[in-house]
């Protein structure tokens, strides 16, 4: 028997009030490590998905508002020495009145090789050409649900200009992957979104373009507001520090309210662990009578506070795993992405930050033992003899 | 023979110099020589377990000289005179102090925990004691399912895990009946016949009534009398 197999013993003698502590320590690791796991799910989901982003947007904007651009620049763009490639992007939210919801159309180029390549990814068994036959859709599973509830299994009604309706087919629900960014979407031909969404063939929402040198982008971008000046340029640099601003401060905001609470409980258990029991008095008479060294007993009871905060630990991170990751819709998803205009059905890809579970691990295990050892110290050099009386 | 232990006048003294100032222990002069059989007789309060509490090192005197295996153990830091009351004593309880959630098994093996011994070694050496006490039966059994003579062959077995040269034992019958207090004083009587020496704290005639070479200390109010 080793001190590991005596603490494991001694705390199963005290399983109510080890059990208590071991409840809490698991719930705070629980919350914490979903908060860490959707955070750093949706932040490496947004990272993949911005990798594939072009390199530099140009939009429009009038009074701060987006506002439709003009294609005509991409001709001038396109001989900006660098730029390698010159395309427009249609999008634009739609108010289905009805259902008093918005449906985020999204206009794509299927002639483009880049662009096909993305829809195949996202909706296996594309067929292009019977797509492009007829006006066909592909819808996400929240807006396909949202149609259903309307009737619409096959097709939908797009109301353009003078209260025509635009019958579109729905040709299938593209992959669940994507729902995090297009889950209130429906994909369609740039031509079709362009009409449904009242754009003039000239115009686009944004002008997008690759350019393979990175170091070119901001001699780009100084191009750009020669030629367009009152234009907004966004760089993929510029996507990739927004988004991490918006869920560090997320993070940051929990974090605060998840260490003040911890804390807290920390400030309970030392109360409750530094006023010695006459039972535990009893316990370590004993022990120091039968040769325990003040040593010892702090080796046991710093043994009984890793067994607890380890196991607690593990089994927070376990749970909250399976819970963020096999549940949909887990509450922390929206905590971070807020409510949206339909419903949510989005599942979180696995994946687990080691750094984040690091620093986890050093602000709550850490602390709880060091919480432990001022009280282990002094229940030690309590008076033995209390155990012969 | 030598002494195991030689005390010069100790005392001890808690609460000095404030109005709960009580004298337990005042000019104890005594001498246990190797392989004695003592008791320390006197009524409850007379200072028996805090004189067998000071010998086992668990309580500093006040002053005075006191040594066991002539070694000055009320000097000793915490750490050497744990390892010395681990390896050289072995300590019996009235209430037997047993975890009362652990089997039997692993009650006697508490003692040998902060040694890092093998666990079969551990094992092995609990189970001859158990078989000594006649408690092999019971080894897994929880220590709160033994009866008043169990437990305290229990507590007889842990105290002998290391093998100790003394016995402190404080009213090791006093919660036992006839028949479990003559079993005790047996098994007793047999280690000390194998060299061991034994000091037991009691107010217990028995033990006058069964060992006929007994040395008897008498101890009243703190004082040898």
């Amino acid at each position: 028997m080793n001190f590991f197999k005596f603490a494991s013993l001694t705390l199963v003698r005290n399983l109510s009030k080890n059990m208590v502590i071991f409840l809490f320590f698991t719930l705070f690791i629980f919350v914490a490590s979903s908060f860490i796991f959707t955070a750093s799910s949706l932040q490496n989901s947004l990272d993949d998905e911005l990798k594939r982003q072009p390199d530099i947007l140009i939009q429009y904007k009038k009074a701060s508002r987006n506002h439709p651009i003009d294609n005509g620049i991409m001709e001038e763009i396109k001989e900006i020495p660098g730029v390698e490639k010159v395309y427009e992007r249609v999008f634009g939210y739609y108010f289905f009145d009805t259902a008093n919801k918005y449906i985020n159309v999204i206009g794509v180029d299927f002639l483009d090789d880049e662009q096909e390549k993305q829809i195949k990814h996202l909706y296996k068994g594309f067929d292009l050409k019977a797509f492009l036959q007829e006006d066909n859709m592909l819808v996400s599973s929240a807006v396909k649900k949202l149609l259903e509830q309307y009737y619409y299994e096959k097709m939908f009604n797009f109301i353009i200009e003078d209260e025509e309706p635009k019958k579109v087919n729905i040709y299938g629900v593209f992959d669940k992957k994507a729902n995090l960014f297009l889950n209130d979407s429906v994909i369609m031909d740039t031509a079709l979104a362009k009409e449904i969404l009242g754009y003039e063939e000239n115009e686009a929402s944004e002008i997008a373009m690759i350019v393979p040198n990175k170091l070119e982008i901001d001699n780009i971008v100084q191009k750009l507001l020669l030629i367009t000046p009152s234009s907004k340029i966004i760089t993929k640099d510029n996507m990739f520090k927004y988004s991490h601003e918006l869920y560090d401060y997320k993070g940051g905001v929990f974090l605060t309210l998840f260490i003040t609470a911890f804390l807290g409980f920390l400030v309970i258990f030392y109360s409750q662990a530094s006023s010695i029991s006459g039972a535990g008095k009893k316990q370590i008479g004993i022990l120091r009578a039968i040769g325990w060294s003040i040593n010892d007993v702090i080796k046991w009871k710093m043994s009984e506070a890793m067994i607890i905060s380890f196991v607690s630990f593990l089994s927070g991170v376990l749970l909250s795993y399976l819970y963020i990751f096999l549940f949909k819709n887990n509450i922390f998803v929206s905590i971070f992405l807020g409510s949206e205009n339909v419903y949510k059905d989005i599942a979180l890809e696995p994946f687990f930050d080691i750094n984040s579970f690091v620093i986890l691990f050093f602000i709550t295990v850490i602390p709880y033992l060091a919480s432990t050892l001022h009280p282990a110290w002094k229940s030690s050099i309590a008076d033995p003899t209390e155990a012969i009386k | 023979m030598t002494n195991v232990i030689e005390i010069e006048n100790l005392n001890l003294t808690f609460s000095p110099n404030t109005p709960q100032e009580f004298h337990a222990l005042k000019n104890i002069s005594l001498s246990v020589k190797e392989g004695e059989f003592c008791i320390l007789k006197g009524v409850s309060g007379s200072g028996k377990s805090t004189l067998l509490s000071v010998m086992g090192a668990l309580l500093k005197p006040t002053s005075g000289k006191l040594e066991v295996f002539s070694s000055p153990v009320s000097k000793m830091p915490d750490f050497h005179a744990s390892t010395f009351r681990r390896e050289h004593l072995g300590f019996i309880f009235q209430n037997f102090n047993l975890f009362d959630e652990f089997t039997v098994l692993e009650n006697v093996q508490t003692a040998l925990v902060p040694t890092n011994a093998p666990v079969a070694h551990m094992q092995t050496r609990a189970l001859a004691l158990l078989s000594m006490v006649n408690l092999e039966k019971k080894k897994d059994t929880t220590a709160r399912n033994l009866s008043g003579g169990e437990k305290q062959r229990c507590a007889i077995a842990r105290a002998l895990i290391n093998n100790p040269k003394l016995i402190l034992a404080d009213e090791p019958t006093a919660n036992l009946d006839r028949k479990n207090s003559e079993n005790v004083i047996e098994i007793l009587t047999k280690l000390n016949s194998q060299g061991t020496t034994v000091l037991v704290a009691t107010h217990d005639e028995i033990f006058e009534q069964m060992i006929p070479d007994l040395k008897v200390i008498h101890i009243k109010e703190g004082a040898i009398v």
